[in-house]
Parts: C-alpha cells; structure tokens; sequence
C-alpha cells in the first residue's frame, strides 16, 4: 500500500501538491487523473523517491519509498534510456538490477510489441520507444508498476498495444498499477479506482465503478464536469 | 534471480567505460599517429619527440578531468538520470563506477603515450646516448638501478592517479551541487569548484608543511635520498586521498539525499 500523509511539495514558486493526504490500495490499477500542472508526474516521482516531499511523508508499505526501489517499475513520460544501447543491451542493463526481471515474459512481450532486440534507442521510432518502456517496465514482476502519461504523443495503433499489454500482464490482487494521464477515454476500462487532481489537491477520488454509477457519467464526463466548475 | 552489488557495480562501470570510448579513442589515435610518423618520417630529429609527445600526455592525463563533467552532467541532458536516479543503487555505486572509468580513461591513456614514448626513445634515440645520459645521473650520485626507477616511477604516478581522482571528486560534488540550483547551475558549479579546491587546500596545507619540515630534515640539496623522497611522495599521496576520501563522500551524500528531478 501506498500512503501520502499531508504531503506538500513546491518548485520554487509553483505548488505541485499541497497537503495531499491520498491511499493506493494494494492489487489495484489506479488512475491518476487531471489536467496539466495537477501534480500528477510529480506524485508519481514522490512515490518513486525520485522527488522528496517539503512536508508531509509518503509511505510504500511502511517504507521510505528511497528503500523500496527495487519493488517499483517506473515508466516516465520522458525518454529516459541511453541511447547508444540496442534492447537487447537496455535489457540487459535493467535485468541486473532486479531480481524480479521475468526473462520468459521479456521474450514474449518483445514478439508481441512488435520489437527486435538489434533495434538502437537512438534510431527507433517513438512510438517504439515507447513500446521498448514498456516491454522493460512490464517485464519485471515488480510489485508496483508506476506509469507516467504512457500515452503521451503515441499514434492509436500503439496506444492500443500498450493498453492490451497491460490488460494482458496484470496480475490482480498482486501487483498495483499507478497510471498518470490527461487522457482519461483511453484508460477508462482499465482502471478499478480514481484519484483527479487539480492544482495540487485532491479534488475527487473513489472506485471507478462507484463513481460512474453514482454520478450516472463516464470518467470522461466526469472529469470534464469537475474542471469545468473549477474555480 | 539476485544480482550481486559487485555485478551491478560491474554493470554501471561497463555503461561508463562505453560512454568514455570516444576520448579513450582520441587518445589512442592521436598517440599512434605520432609515433607512427616519427618513426617514418623525423628519424633524423628523435630529440623533436619529446614536445609533442609531453602534449599527448598533457592530453590524456587532462581529458579525465573534462570527463567527468560529460559523464556526470550528460545524465541530466539526456534525462537518463530518471533511469539512474530509479534503478535501486546507492550514490556510492554511481559515482563510484563513474570516477574508476575516469581513472581507468586516465591509465590507459597516460600509460600507452608512455609506453609508446619509451619504445620510440629506444627505437630512435642512438644506443651511447641513452648510455651516456645514465651514466652522468650516476656520476651525479643517483641511483640508477632499473629496481628503484620502477619503484620511485610508480610512487609518482600513484600520486598522479590519486591526484586526478581528487579533482574528479571536486568536480562531482561541485555539480551535484549545481544541480540542486533550478538557474545558474553551470555558475554555481564553477562556484563550487574553486571554492572547494580552495578550502581542501587549506585543510590539507598544515599537513603539507609538517612533511615538508620532517622530510627538510631527512633530504636537501646535499643529502640527495630517493628513499626521503619517496616517502615524501608516499606521504604526499596518503594527504590527497585523504582528501579525496571526503570530497567523495559528501558527493555521494548530496547524491543520495539531496538529488531530486
């Protein structure tokens, strides 16, 4: 479980969050919603130790998230792997560090995304090296899978494999999957709970099904209603 | 199945060795290429060697320090610091591997422009005047034994390696510290840089002139001893790792506590 208590963080004189208290339940895949400059990367990176909280603390099942890396498979919106490597060296670099790196399913999933090994970071397409991401994240067995707008930029075609790759890989009640998007339609059938951030706070948060029944409106509509009425 | 750290130290040292292959390449070239030519085309001139070849070594002993910022400074340029920053490795691990590649760039380049100075002075220089200039070292009273060359010539150059290793220390703390700061960072960096070289020179000059004034009393001008000298160089040497000791581990302590994205 992932817990923020009363967490605030600030970029100079921007607030990325402020007094966010939050809990992601375990086994779950959980979006995290809202426009742009909500604070969704930066809690992603919170819960990854890559950013530390001005107040507050963030929690992964107990523990300082600094000492929890080995338990997390990050997927940032960047493109964040060398790119002199081919994947197969990229696969090779990420296998080192991680006990829970499932080899079986890395050969799977590179004939299923599509992917040749002798492919060079620097020469693939993006939506290849968004699909070379996610063949890295998703082939380890890691108990928490943090994603970062995966679907930022990337053609309907590849967006599609991605969501049937997760859809695919998704261990219910073992792993919890964070995925952080502006672009809610895409995601809306993968999610079982919600969290919409607006400017740093929490503005709705709850089971996706509750909320779609209870407010009788898709995530999409919901979404669009709650910003639209945003003071 | 479980890595061990000593493997995934490996690993991050083998990205960084890769990342080092152009500048190890220059060196080798630039090396070969000189020596090459001296050998076909300026055997007339072998005394003419030693300018361009001091330049070489001058590069290759230099490049390390200039490194070390590209090694440590790309990560950032290239947002590869979020897959560094991810992976669960401790800041020892990463600066640790980045300084033995720069070290290691530093051997291989200082070593071969040596060793190909050596075997060109062997192959040009005519046999009497090797000989001769022995011959006036030992009238001198220097001892000239191939033992104690090799003895005082690695003492120097461990020195040298312990040198280098410090700035490249300085130089990542200067930058971690850069970091920190969202404008400026390049200025701050700089800042740092001479700041810290400055205040580790003052915390190490007593040190210096307690040997100073210990070895005074052991060598001088009429009491020539390689022995006083290479303990002067020994002791020398354990000062600047001292140094470099420190400076690391508040580098890798910035690293690990004060580095976010």
């Amino acid at each position: 479980m992932i817990e923020f208590k009363n967490v605030s963080k600030s970029f100079g004189s921007t607030v990325a969050l402020n007094d966010v208290s939050l809990v992601f339940p375990r086994g779950k895949i959980i979006g995290l919603f809202g426009p742009n400059g909500a604070g969704k990367s930066t809690s992603i990176k919170l819960i990854m130790g890559l950013n530390r909280p001005d107040r507050g603390e963030v929690r992964v099942d107990g523990e300082n998230p600094q000492n929890k890396k080995q338990d997390m498979a990050y997927l940032p919106e960047i493109d964040h792997l060398y790119p002199w490597m081919n994947i197969a060296q990229a696969a090779d670099f990420t296998r080192t560090f991680y006990a829970d790196w499932d080899e079986g399913k890395y050969r799977e999933l590179i004939k299923f995304l599509n992917l040749q090994e002798d492919m060079k970071i620097s020469k693939i397409s993006k939506g290849q090296r968004a699909k070379t991401k996610l063949l890295l994240t998703v082939s380890r067995r890691a108990p928490y899978l943090l994603m970062d707008e995966p679907l930022s930029g990337i053609d309907i075609l590849t967006r599609e494999e991605i969501i049937n790759t997760l859809i695919r890989d998704f261990r219910e009640g073992e792993q919890t999957i964070i995925i952080s998007t502006h672009e809610i339609a895409e995601v809306e059938s993968l999610v079982d709970e919600v969290i919409f951030l607006d400017r740093g706070k929490v503005k709705i948060s709850g089971n996706a099904e509750d909320l779609r029944v209870e407010r009788n409106m898709s995530l999409v509509e919901l979404m669009k209603e709650a910003f639209r009425n945003a003071d | 199945m479980q890595t061990s750290s000593l493997n995934k130290f490996f690993k991050l040292y083998s990205k960084e060795m890769r990342e080092l292959r152009p500048e190890i390449l220059v060196v080798l070239i630039a090396t070969l290429v000189l020596d090459l030519f001296f050998y076909f085309k300026a055997r007339q001139f072998p005394a003419m060697i030693i300018g361009p070849s001091m330049m070489i070594l001058g590069l290759a002993a230099f490049l390390p320090f200039i490194s070390s910022f590209k090694l440590l400074g790309r990560e950032w340029n290239s947002n590869t610091i979020y897959l560094l920053l991810s992976l669960p490795a401790k800041g020892g691990s990463i600066l640790g591997s980045k300084l033995l590649a720069l070290l290691t760039q530093y051997f291989i380049g200082t070593v071969v422009v040596t060793a190909g100075g050596i075997i060109l002075a062997f192959l040009l220089f005519p046999e009497p005047g090797l000989a001769e200039t022995l011959n006036q070292a030992r009238a001198l009273g220097i001892d000239t034994r191939l033992q104690t060359i090799v003895s005082s010539g690695s003492l120097f150059y461990l020195m040298s390696v312990v040198g280098m290793a410090y700035v490249i220390a300085i130089s990542f703390f200067s930058q971690l510290l850069g970091k920190l700061v969202r404008r400026f960072s390049g200025p701050v960096t700089a800042i740092v840089f001479i700041a810290t070289f400055w205040l580790m020179n003052k915390l190490m000059t007593p040190l210096w002139q307690q040997l100073w004034n210990y070895n005074q009393l052991h060598m001088n001008q009429y009491n020539f001893s390689v022995a006083a000298l290479n303990q002067l160089v020994g002791m020398n040497t354990l000062i600047v790792l001292a140094g470099t000791v420190i400076v690391f581990i508040a580098a890798v302590l910035v690293y690990n506590h004060k580095i976010e994205l």
